[in-house]
């Protein structure tokens, strides 16, 4: 028990942050272990930058504690960002100043960056430094704020919602950044309300739902549990395989409006696939639900109220 | 939305004019006596003491009487504090609710930029209105406290005078916020309306400067003191400034609607660029308290320029000073009570250390600005996420501020003019003569007296007040 906790890169006690009015992180308790992407997932107002923040000792919490490497996040704060490398949820503001100032100023402010290292992230990202951060565009901005998270090689990532602002070329290119960090060593926190997006990166997800964590869960776990919405259109010269369809496994909530049928998978699409195998398709669509969708498929439980901590 | 946005201002501005007015008011008559003699005794006073700002502040009509006195303790106070309030709202409009993606919102919602630039104009004038007509009432209950009364016409002249300056400054500002770009709207608007500031007050000491008050909003605020008796409100000069405000508001939302939003009105042509993919490699950014200083080098040039001119502008007018007060033999012995040896640096040091204290105290409050803006704008965050303890950035940051103020008071030393102007204007053949520039930790330690010269020189000696006739 001693040694695993001696390992965590992460550990949280009833760690709990009450904003009043149900709003809030309440009681979480998390162990991360060194060298693991974990992804954090959870629709908007359900705590995340809350949690992040308070790992960031940039807020207090109400009860509870967070350790990062064993360290106090907010006692030792100092010696905990030493070793951390953080991207905030809103890009920060830097006005007029240069993108290679931007880089100068907190490497100056960290000390200790690799300036090879920061060509190499930036060269990565196409990001041009001699541009005013004035003039940058918001997929732009957000790939300066990735390359301030990462420029030190630091030992965890915190991360609150990076992709955001990204298009998918550069979201790729996220990604592969974030398993070369994980080669490397590191740790990753990474918070997402996007469902596919953590099944790419992540080894393990937590899930949290109104200030609560509801689940952690391992990736396979997790791609048991995922839903689509299928939208099938058929030939016109074909038969609907509808009795197929409705004994697949995985698809539910089967309807069939003439040559169209819309359902649900649940987990794998091999039953779909087996079901419409040799039946002449027109189109197929395939929709990830939104969180909100997800939790009422997968807890059966109404949205709950918005809460903006 | 611009009243919802301004609250705040509107709140401070209206609780700083009420209390300036109340102050001065209950004040006037704690000092002033109760005998007429007395009271003239304290118009003589303010009068000597307005002779000393007359590059700053018209002089004062009745100071013997409260409204005379209000007139010119408070309102024209007043006027410079909420022309900066306006200044502020207005780049704060045209420029920072821009970058902050609210115009953007604003303009996606159907509202025109015209309609929107007008809302604002009006929501603006609404808050001077209210700013002002709480600085009149300020000074009504101050004069209640005294079992006086004051005509009321004079009251509400004041207050709407007030409130057209204010909106004037702000029409001026918009516009000038729309030609310029958006990191050079603020120093740009601030140039203009110091520009039409100094040109109007300057003209009270500069002849050949009368030609072009016209053109400042100050000179006809200036025209009216309806508070004191026999004091005059000058219709045609309101009718003026109302003007200014509609006209150069209109331009701002005529250049609004001919722009790109984030780009000025008036294009620079592009320099040569060549991209980049590596930091910058200047070494300020590895040293604490350097680096940023370094970030806010273009406002610590301004403010050291304006400081540098602003010492020439006082060293040069410190000569028809001490001639006008020297004039006056009744001044004499009131003079005598503060100045013991030469009068030229005690005069010099009187007026130009209690306008130096209000720049960097307003310098002060700029920085203390950004730090907030640092918060909103999620650099606090972003620093924070550093190894640096929130301790040691408080501490960086207050480094930071005494050696910017540090820098600006020292750019006297670096004004070659302002030394000219100091030899010329005071017959002191040695620079060094003059104690240094204040700082926030010097000057709430001096006094005349500290800026008297020790060099015993000829010069020094014939301008000594005991000596007055140099």
């Amino acid at each position: 028990m001693l040694r695993e906790m001696a390992a965590a890169a992460i550990r949280t006690s009833r760690l709990t942050k009450d904003y009043g009015r149900g709003r809030g992180l309440f009681d979480l308790d998390l162990q991360i272990p060194e060298q693991e992407v974990f992804g954090y997932l959870g629709p908007n107002g359900s705590g995340k930058t809350t949690t992040i923040r308070l790992l960031m000792g940039m807020i207090r919490a109400t009860g509870g504690s967070a350790h990062i490497f064993g360290l106090d996040s907010t006692r030792d704060s100092v010696e905990v960002k030493r070793r951390v490398g953080y991207l905030p949820g809103d890009v920060p503001q830097f006005g007029s100043l240069r993108g290679a100032e931007v880089v100068a100023y907190l490497g100056g402010m960290r000390g200790g960056v690799d300036r090879r290292h920061v060509r190499a992230i930036a060269e990565r990202f196409d990001l041009d430094l001699n541009r005013r951060y004035r003039e940058y565009s918001s997929g732009n901005k957000q790939k300066l704020a990735i390359l301030l998270a990462f420029m030190h090689r630091p030992d965890l990532l915190i991360l609150d919602e990076p992709t955001s602002g990204l298009d998918p070329l550069n979201q790729r290119e996220f990604y592969a950044l974030l398993g070369d960090a994980r080669d490397d060593g590191a740790t990753v926190f990474f918070s997402s309300h996007v469902l596919s997006e953590v099944e790419h990166v992540c080894d393990r997800v937590g899930i949290l739902r109104a200030g609560k964590l509801v689940k952690v869960a391992q990736l396979d776990e997790l791609r048991r549990i995922r839903v689509h919405r299928v939208e099938i259109e058929f030939a016109p010269d074909a038969d609907v395989p509808e009795g197929r369809l409705r004994s697949a496994s995985g698809v539910e909530n089967l309807s069939v409006s003439g040559r169209v049928v819309m359902c649900t998978v649940h987990g794998s699409f091999d039953g779909l696939l087996d079901a419409i195998a040799g039946t002449r398709v027109v189109d197929l669509v395939s929709t990830e639900p939104s969180l909100e969708e997800f939790f009422l498929t997968f807890f059966g439980e109404p949205k709950p109220k918005a809460l903006t901590p | 939305m611009g009243l919802r946005l301004g609250r705040w201002g509107i709140a401070g501005f209206s609780m700083v004019a009420f209390v300036s007015t109340f102050v001065q008011t209950t004040g006037f008559y704690q000092i002033a006596g109760h005998t007429p003699a007395e009271r003239a005794a304290l118009g003589a006073s303010m009068s000597a003491l307005a002779a000393q700002f007359v590059a700053l502040f018209p002089p004062p009509i009745r100071p013997d009487t409260v409204g005379g006195y209000v007139e010119f303790r408070a309102f024209h106070s007043l006027a410079i504090i909420f022309a900066v309030w306006a200044l502020a709202s207005a780049t704060g409009f045209a420029r920072g609710d821009e970058e902050r993606g609210i115009v953007e919102a604003a303009l996606a919602s159907g509202t025109s930029r015209g309609a929107l630039t007008a809302s604002r104009t009006i929501a603006f004038a609404i808050a001077a209105g209210v700013a002002s007509a709480v600085a009149a009432a300020g000074f009504v209950a101050g004069v209640a406290s005294g079992h006086e009364t004051v005509a009321a016409g004079g009251v509400v002249e004041a207050g709407a005078l007030l409130a057209a300056l204010t909106v004037s400054c702000y029409a001026l500002s918009l516009l000038v916020a729309q030609l310029a770009a958006a990191r050079a709207a603020t120093a740009a608007a601030s140039a203009l309306l110091l520009g039409l500031f100094l040109v109007n007050s300057l003209s009270r000491v500069f002849a050949s400067l009368s030609t072009w008050r016209w053109a400042s909003p100050f000179r006809y605020y200036e025209l009216s003191q309806p508070l004191p008796p026999g004091g005059n409100f000058d219709p045609r000069s309101f009718l003026v400034l109302i003007g200014i405000s509609i006209l150069a508001a209109a331009a701002a939302g005529w250049a609004f609607t001919r722009r790109d939003l984030g780009e000025p009105l008036v294009h620079v042509p592009p320099l040569p660029y060549r991209s980049s993919h590596d930091a910058a490699r200047t070494p300020v950014w590895r040293i604490a308290v350097v680096r940023s200083l370094y970030v806010s080098r273009l406002g610590l040039l301004a403010w050291s320029v304006g400081m540098a001119v602003m010492a020439a502008v006082f060293v040069s007018l410190t000569r028809t000073i001490v001639q006008v007060l020297l004039s006056i033999p009744t001044l004499l012995p009131y003079l005598s009570i503060f100045v013991h040896q030469r009068l030229y640096p005690a005069v010099l040091g009187y007026t130009w250390f209690n306008v130096a204290q209000l720049m960097l105290a307003a310098f002060a409050i700029t920085y203390v600005a950004r730090w907030s803006a640092e918060d909103t704008d999620g650099r606090l965050e972003i620093f924070l996420s550093t190894p640096q303890s929130r301790a040691g950035i408080v501490v960086e940051r207050m480094a930071v501020l005494a050696a910017g103020a540090v820098l600006i008071a020292g750019s006297r030393w670096c004004s070659p003019a302002s030394d000219r102007c100091w030899r010329r204007g005071t017959h002191e053949p040695r620079s060094g003569c003059w104690a240094a520039s204040p700082s926030p930790a010097t000057s709430t330690q001096s006094s005349p007296r500290s800026t008297s010269c020790r060099c015993g020189c000829r010069t020094c000696r014939r301008s000594s007040f005991s000596a007055p006739r140099c």
